[in-house]
């Protein structure tokens, strides 16, 4: 993997991470219309804020896809091939979806399974990355 | 306002594709063959070209291509946006828009990969893509990012897997029929199908494209300087381009009936609409596969299918030449000619409508390219072999 990655967040969606490192899943709201956006947004397409607040969310969901990775591509070390990757409905927002792993490799994952979050930290290419580990409850 | 309604025309083509590492000039020089070989099939000095149009991030930029092909005056250079194939039918749009406008007469457009001088495909389409979002989940590879996509087609939208088989196959089919094809003379069976590694779940080995080094070109003249010169002109009847609201780059919150898409609902629409034809006008399809699943979204997006038909459409015997309902991929595709970002796929799309394809379909009057499906920006065009009137 000789990608070079992007610097850690778009920018507008920096407080995410920092809600992640503070140990909460924030979401991004924007102080206009209340609509929520994901991912980030500078400017709200729907009512034309440029401000949002960060509305903590309950790290609980429900499995939108996945795939088990079986080739090691040179992602994080953390993530040794077999795993599986999710994208994950939130229940507080069905519209947000977040990306992260199962903490079980060998899980019988399924579409619609709910899961429950617990955050982390994963090493990538020099960097501390906040991730989702998912399980299924 | 004028539509490109054959107003232009594929006038020559060259490809030159080797085995991954295995190039013998570094990539600049092999796309300067590949442009020759074009320029020699039309019969056109290539001092005559004056423009150049790309996708993909194609780090070879035009202007260091005229010392070689002794250039006089260059007119007109572009790129389309987007890190995978997604763009290289849009390629097509541009020297469109440059012919038709009068900025250039004689436009390439090209791709050139050559691993040694610009690494891995892989690894350059993701450093376009990739993010923290996904680093923290360890999805780091196209394949991936497509084989989650796949996985919500087959077991959400009930698409079966054997549908995905059914491109591989089709491909392999015409691969090894290919004297030109990296698979010529070898056939997979089921058993080899199903037995091959897993790399990311639904996906075998086999559902994958393998980057080779090589390059290609395709030179575009108006319709009418077309007919002067030595082949028959492919003539281009559409080009679509974009993304609709609710896809591309966004972290995977495409909207829910576009999420398992190949990202073509706007632009497949678009282009039915340029040219006036429907699917059933289409004779013979080169469907860009990156990945098996992608192809079969792809089909659908365009309409040949509905998605609670796949299972009875993707059956070998209805993609495969001469008789199939649509052939698709003749040379073999990415998947079993060869994988140098797609071009390849463009220049069958010409020898289809040549009459010149190691598996031709008869009097093939139409040929839609589909560009790489699942990207954030994708885009399909037809050549057709008569300008419409």
């Amino acid at each position: 993997m000789t990608a070079e990655i992007e610097a850690l967040t778009s920018g507008a969606d920096g407080p995410y991470f920092e809600g992640l490192k503070a140990g909460e899943i924030r979401v991004q709201k924007c102080a206009g219309c209340s609509e929520i956006h994901w991912p980030a947004v500078f400017r709200c397409p729907d009512c034309g804020s440029w401000e949002h607040v960060w509305q903590t969310v309950s790290p609980e969901g429900r499995i939108f896809s996945w795939t088990r990775t079986w080739h090691a591509f040179g992602g994080p070390a953390a993530h040794k091939p077999p795993f599986v990757s999710v994208v994950v409905s939130l229940l507080d927002a069905d519209h947000v979806r977040l990306i992260g792993t199962l903490d079980r490799p060998d899980a019988a994952v399924a579409i619609g399974a709910r899961v429950r979050a617990d955050i982390t930290e994963v090493d990538f290419l020099d960097r501390k990355i906040p991730t989702l580990i998912w399980s299924l409850v | 306002m004028q539509g490109i309604a054959g107003n232009i025309a594929a006038a020559g083509i060259g490809l030159r594709q080797y085995k991954r590492g295995t190039a013998p000039m570094p990539e600049r020089g092999v796309l300067i063959g590949a442009i020759i070989d074009a320029c020699e099939d039309a019969g056109l000095a290539p001092s005559e070209i004056d423009g150049f149009a790309s996708f993909g991030d194609d780090q070879n930029e035009p202007v260091r291509l005229m010392p070689d092909l002794g250039i006089k005056d260059l007119r007109w250079c572009s790129t389309v946006f987007g890190g995978g194939g997604g763009g290289i039918a849009a390629a097509i749009g541009q020297a469109a828009a440059a012919i038709m406008t009068g900025q250039a007469s004689a436009v390439v457009v090209y791709r050139a990969l050559v691993q040694g001088s610009s690494g891995r495909l892989s690894a350059a389409v993701m450093a376009h893509h990739l993010n923290s979002h996904m680093a923290g989940a360890g999805l780091v590879a196209p394949a991936q990012m497509c084989a989650i996509r796949a996985m919500r087609l087959f077991e959400h939208h009930g698409v079966p897997p054997e549908a995905a088989e059914a491109i591989v196959q089709a491909c392999y089919y015409h691969g090894s029929r290919n004297p030109e094809a990296v698979a010529y003379g070898k056939s997979i069976s089921h058993e080899d199908y199903e037995k091959s590694r897993i790399i990311s779940e639904p996906f075998h080995l086999f559902d994958c494209s393998r980057e080779n080094d090589g390059a290609g070109a395709v030179l575009f003249v108006s319709a009418e300087k077309a007919r002067d010169l030595k082949k028959k002109p492919a003539y281009v009847l559409g080009v679509a381009q974009g993304a609709e609201k609710g896809w591309g780059d966004l972290l995977e919150n495409d909207d829910a009936d576009q999420y398992a898409t190949a990202g073509f609902k706007s632009v497949a629409r678009h282009l039915w609409d340029q040219t006036g034809l429907r699917p059933d006008d289409i004779d013979v399809a080169q469907v860009y596969e990156n990945f098996s699943a992608q192809a079969v979204a792809s089909i659908i997006d365009h309409g040949f299918c509905r998605i609670e038909e796949a299972g009875d459409f993707f059956r070998l015997e209805n993609l495969i030449a001469p008789s199939g309902k649509l052939p698709i991929n003749t040379s073999g595709g990415n998947i079993a000619q060869g994988f140098v970002h797609g071009i390849g796929m463009m220049i069958e799309s010409v020898r289809q409508i040549r009459g010149d394809s190691p598996n031709q379909v008869p009097e093939a009057k139409t040929c839609l390219l589909a560009g790489g499906p699942g990207a954030p920006i994708v885009s399909s065009a037809i050549f057709g072999s008569e300008q419409p009137d």
